[in-house]
């Protein structure tokens, strides 16, 4: 199994390096320069700039500059907030980021899977209608109208919760709610769904046979098949919750890495651009391979080869 | 006394007239279609009665009746500029259902002409570009997305593109999955031994029978690009002012809505209506194209 995990881990590499490059020359071959100003910069300071930055050299070169440096971890320098390196501005939001994934991936776990459970055990009653239609509103809900009406009702109405800000625990309710609420939706439905798959299986059946106690045989035996979807699911997930952030770190003025991203995109500050594009890439395929690892472990006929 | 006998009638049904009448049957699917159907003949009709008997439109501004609360004759209210909040959300939900549909249309017809093509040649082609499909899968999309709609300007005909272009992934991998089995029936071959020429049978014979998974892949993408597509307008990237876009009206109203409520709960509603009927409509067409996936 380690060596699975190794051997999978390098090969993430190559396509790694591919969407490097491709954003990479997205991002580069496009108009616009970081040090455009309404003033103009004199030729002099320009040519300064370009130096220190590196963007005097050839594209190739500064791509070849950028992967050795990468290799190192370093990340470069931010052209919009000269003072501070990429990986500076990275482990300054990212921790507020993942505060803030994590309490609504287990948002979204606690209240898709149980729903999902729910809804496939009692097939067919008002609890499985109620939670599959409670699960469509919430798809039809999108991140930027549900926030906003969180902050209306719970901060400004009733005066529970604060409306934006970040610092304590309470500041973490709305947004983790506002970002987990869309993926919590899906997984009730991808749940339900393939438990629904087992619960006339042969196993469940034996179970039951053996006087197993029904939370047992849901837990046990079921869950375990039924997981496998939405382990799948929950991979590119994830690493779309980084995404996601961007909107909700804008409604609630969270300090994350969220907002970085557009504004850097709009100010071509090349090298923060692909700072959180590498990040973001890295998540995705580390937690594919996360899924991967994860499924021989909830079904031991999947070998890993 | 026998009467004579009747002859039978027995009607054949289609696969396409059961799915229709499965359609028909669920409820949900039904009501659905119902809402989307109002609120599309709202977005297109709407904006233009209600230009020709109040005089409204989507950017006269009228500073004097800023920002009323919804009334008789605002039913929506007014924005900061005095324009008529109704007007602006029913423009707003004509350009998302335009982008909704036209991106889902790019999206499925490059991604069913590209996995036809590599289904039906298959060998080291089909290699090549599913190849081509797994990296740009990979690629972090919203954010390339964001970038070429930062960097080569915000025009609505870009959004579309960018949109549809990462959008044919699935669908192209869906009809890819169905040419490896469709290609070995007879029917192919009896079609390839009278001499059809290879487009042809792509285009005449194999992807007519993948059309039900299209189809349903369709049905469900055209509210994700309508979501994608407010994602983006309510980042300041998609459409531009004056021209309103839900995403843009949501926007606006999320900052004023301590004092303007009217703002931020008549555009969400709408969206999220707009959005719970596609969706609910994609599900039951899904339903009744596939019953094998139905509650799934």
């Amino acid at each position: 199994m380690a060596r699975f995990i190794l051997r999978r881990l390098l090969g993430l590499l190559p396509t790694l390096l591919v969407i490097i490059v491709i954003s990479f020359f997205v991002i580069r071959l496009a108009p616009g320069s970081p040090f455009m100003t309404e003033r103009g910069v004199p030729p002099e300071v320009l040519a300064d700039l370009k130096a220190k930055y590196g963007f005097d050299q050839p594209l190739p070169t500064q791509l070849l500059r950028y992967l050795g440096n990468l290799a190192h971890g370093d990340l470069g320098l931010s052209t919009k907030y000269p003072q501070r390196t990429v990986n500076e501005i990275i482990a300054d939001g990212f921790p507020a980021t993942l505060l803030l994934g994590t309490a609504a991936l287990l948002w979204a776990l606690l209240l898709g899977v149980g729903a999902g459970i729910v809804g496939a055990v009692r097939q067919n009653t008002a609890w499985d209608y109620g939670f599959m239609a409670a699960a469509m509103v919430g798809i039809s809900l999108p991140t930027f109208v549900l926030g906003p009406l969180l902050i209306l009702l719970f901060a400004l109405t009733l005066y529970v919760l604060p409306p934006a800000g970040w610092g304590s625990l309470r500041h973490v309710v709305l947004p983790a709610l506002t970002l987990g609420t869309v993926y919590a939706a899906y997984l009730a439905r991808l749940t339900r769904g393939s438990m629904l798959e087992v619960v006339r299986a042969d196993f469940v059946r034996t179970a039951r046979a053996k006087g197993l106690s029904e939370p047992a045989i849901v837990l046990h035996h079921m869950l375990r098949a039924g997981l496998l979807p939405v382990v799948t699911f929950l991979g590119p997930a994830i690493a779309n919750l980084l995404v996601g952030s961007v909107v909700v770190e804008k409604i609630f003025a969270t300090p994350g890495i969220g907002p970085y991203f557009v504004d850097a995109a709009f100010n071509r500050d090349y090298f923060l651009v692909m700072g959180i594009v590498v990040l973001d890439s890295v998540f995705l395929l580390i937690m594919n391979l996360l899924v991967d690892v994860a499924y021989g472990l909830l079904d031991p006929r999947i070998r890993f080869e | 006394m026998t009467a004579p006998a009747q002859p039978l009638q027995l009607e054949g049904s289609s696969l396409w007239r059961d799915a229709l009448q499965r359609l028909r049957d669920n409820r949900m699917a039904r009501l659905g279609g119902m809402t989307t159907v109002l609120l599309t003949l709202a977005c297109f009709l709407g904006p233009m009665i209600l230009e020709r008997t109040l005089g409204y439109d989507y950017e006269k501004q009228n500073l004097a009746y800023g920002a009323h609360p919804p009334s008789v004759a605002h039913w929506f209210g007014t924005d900061f500029f005095g324009r008529d909040l109704l007007t602006r959300v029913l423009c707003g939900g004509q350009i998302s259902l335009v982008v909704g549909l036209l991106a889902a249309s790019v999206a499925a017809s490059v991604g069913t002409v590209y996995g036809a093509i590599s289904g039906y040649v298959g060998g080291r082609l089909d290699g090549l570009m599913m190849r081509v499909v797994d990296v740009i899968y990979a690629l972090p999309y919203m954010f390339l997305v964001i970038v070429l709609v930062t960097i080569f300007g915000k025009s609505l005909v870009l959004l579309f593109v960018a949109l549809g272009l990462v959008g044919w992934l699935m669908t192209a991998r869906i009809v890819r999955g169905q040419m490896l089995t469709l290609k070995e029936r007879e029917f192919v071959l009896s079609a390839r031994s009278l001499g059809v020429s290879a487009p042809a049978i792509l285009f005449r014979h194999l992807i007519p029978n993948t059309l039900g998974p299209i189809i349903v892949y369709f049905t469900l993408t055209v509210p994700s690009m309508i979501l994608q597509e407010a994602f983006l307008s309510f980042l300041g990237l998609g459409v531009q002012a004056p021209r309103p876009s839900l995403g843009g009206l949501i926007n606006d109203g999320a900052q004023h809505m301590a004092v303007f409520w009217w703002e931020l709960v008549f555009p969400g509603g709408v969206m999220a209506v707009l959005l719970f009927s596609l969706n609910f409509l994609g599900d039951g067409v899904r339903d009744a194209l596939d019953p094998s996936l139905r509650g799934r």
